[in-house]
């Protein structure tokens, strides 16, 4: 799921009418003096990545004049936070706090909820997560009705039970009533504001913004500029980008693909893997791994998706140089129909395999007319130069053996390559 | 006309009236009855399309099993090809060094 920076969920914050720290993000320290020097005040500088715990980290430093923003940003920009690299900066002015609040909207999933839950918490700023964990009379929360409109009046009455000043009860309100109108406005999966502050000369601030976007809601939101929704810790390779364009805009079934390795050279041991089923695929990739094989990616094509997605997913596993098999790992009785898959790798493989003599495919598929399935990958992969093998439902629980059977197949492939032959 | 050309969602599917003619299996209006959504029919020994091209677009689920049976059973008239999204580009680009034999 796509995270927004703080200075977007700011951005978007201060347009739903919430008070936000006034300063601009930059990405060099000039200019970092600049908006400091025109702050003219004390400022805070952070690092715009997109992880928590950025201030223990060391991401976040207070400056008191211009030129020290400068120097801090220099230091922090290229820096690498929690292994994401600063690439911006967020130059704000600093703020005098009397109290820390924490008010946050999240998408609850539960069969019970299966939408936005409001929470608010009198204790916010770091370590929010314990507090909810220890003290849970500290952390209110209500279900948002989203087919009614949240009403100012709701989330008073929700604050109204904890211990805040009276006068901060209006104020408070309509912030985290303005918080929910970016959550639903913008369908992310979840928004907060940690901290909400309260400063000495009596304002409410949102010190702070984290937003989760629906990964399936990017398209309607092209000005959020998110080219890459994926959460995955890095940034994405040119093969993932692609990637992602094979889903961008078509939801039908899942194609997920990441790489899991790079620049590895030929004859290494490294395999495409393709799996079928969040938990059945993350049960084969064990597999695997238990058996000595590394794994160059791990795709994932499940709830139902066109042949012709599956068939780019394979195309795209294919695109990693190096690797020395592939193996399609459904461990589960899937209850979308098998035959779209066996129509895509057929036609894929069909592309592929005739340049790769020997080259190892193991193929583990079973669910949903299966054994049509494998009708249609026999008759479809006959006479290709590959070693290929494919199991059906009754290695379902028995997924070892298949993974042994891939190892035994690649080194026979890594050693003919090593001998010449 | 010896090429029908139709649009799906991400590709296009050509059906070459010249190959086609002479085929009896039909084997991809055949196939599309039992994978996909029923888009064929055979009119003047030919195969068409049962509703408008637009309808066609929507309706089609991209299984191309059309295609495999065709060229398993069919006198492989019919192609399918597939936007990839500059997949293609991008492995003519990285010059990809298939894994041989010997190397």
């Amino acid at each position: 799921m796509p995270k927004l920076y703080e200075y977007q969920g700011k951005k978007l914050l201060r347009d739903a009418g919430v008070r936000v720290p006034e300063g601009a993000v930059v990405s060099s320290p000039a200019e970092a003096r600049v908006v400091a020097d025109k702050l003219g005040k004390p400022a805070v500088i952070k690092s715009q990545v997109g992880a928590t715990g950025r201030f223990k980290a060391g991401g976040i430093k207070f400056t008191s004049k211009a030129n020290e923003a400068e120097t801090v940003a220099q230091e922090l920009l290229g820096k690498e936070i929690k292994g994401l690299k600063v690439e911006k900066v967020l130059v704000e002015e600093k703020l005098a706090i009397e109290e820390e609040f924490y008010a946050g909207v999240i998408i609850n999933d539960s069969c019970k909820v299966k939408g936005p839950v409001l929470m608010f918490s009198p204790q916010g700023g770091v370590d929010i997560e314990e507090v909810a964990a220890k003290s849970h009379e500290k952390v209110v929360s209500m279900n948002v009705d989203v087919l009614k409109v949240l009403k100012t009046e709701e989330v008073r009455k929700l604050l109204s039970g904890m211990d805040i000043a009276p006068s901060l009860i209006d104020p408070l309100s309509q912030t985290v009533h303005g918080l929910y109108k970016v959550f639903k406005e913008y369908d992310a999966r979840s928004a907060e504001i940690n901290p909400l502050v309260l400063t000495t000369d009596g304002k409410i601030y949102a010190a702070d913004c984290r937003m989760v976007i629906d990964e399936a809601s990017v398209f309607r939101h092209p000005e959020l500029e998110i080219d890459y929704p994926r959460d995955i810790g890095r940034a994405p390779t040119e093969l993932e980008r692609l990637a992602w364009k094979v889903e961008e805009k078509d939801y039908r079934g899942v194609g997920y693909f990441v790489q899991m390795a790079q620049d590895f050279g030929p004859v290494e041991g490294y395999v495409g893997f393709h799996g079928i089923g969040g938990g059945g695929a993350m049960v084969g990739a064990d597999a695997l791994i238990r058996h000595g094989l590394k794994i160059a990616n791990y795709a994932d094509t499940s709830g139902n998706p066109t042949a012709s997605k599956v068939y780019r997913v394979v195309k795209l596993i294919f695109s990693q140089p190096n690797i020395d098999g592939y193996t399609l790992m459904g461990p589960v009785i899937a209850n979308q129909e098998q035959w779209h898959h066996a129509h895509a790798l057929v036609r894929a493989l069909r592309e592929e395999l005739p340049s790769r003599p020997n080259f190892p495919v193991v193929i583990l598929i079973a669910g949903n007319k299966d054994r049509e399935s494998m009708e249609v990958l026999k008759e479809g992969l006959k006479g290709l130069p590959a070693k290929i093998e494919i199991f059906g439902r009754d290695y379902v629980d028995n997924v070892d053996s298949v993974a042994e059977r891939m190892k035994e197949l690649v080194e026979e492939y890594r050693n003919s390559a090593k001998e010449g032959k | 006309m010896a090429v029908y050309e139709f649009p799906f969602q991400t590709g296009k599917i050509a059906l070459d009236y010249d190959k086609c003619q002479g085929c009896r299996s039909y084997a991809c209006v055949k196939a599309c009855s039992l994978f996909g959504r029923n888009l064929f029919r055979i009119q003047d020994g030919k195969s068409v399309l049962v509703s408008a091209p637009e309808e066609a677009k929507r309706l089609c689920i991209e299984c191309l099993a059309c295609e495999f049976y065709c060229r398993e059973f069919g006198n492989k008239g019919l192609g399918i090809t597939l936007d990839m999204f500059g997949l293609s580009e991008y492995r003519r680009k990285t010059r990809q060094r298939q894994p041989k034999r010997g190397e």
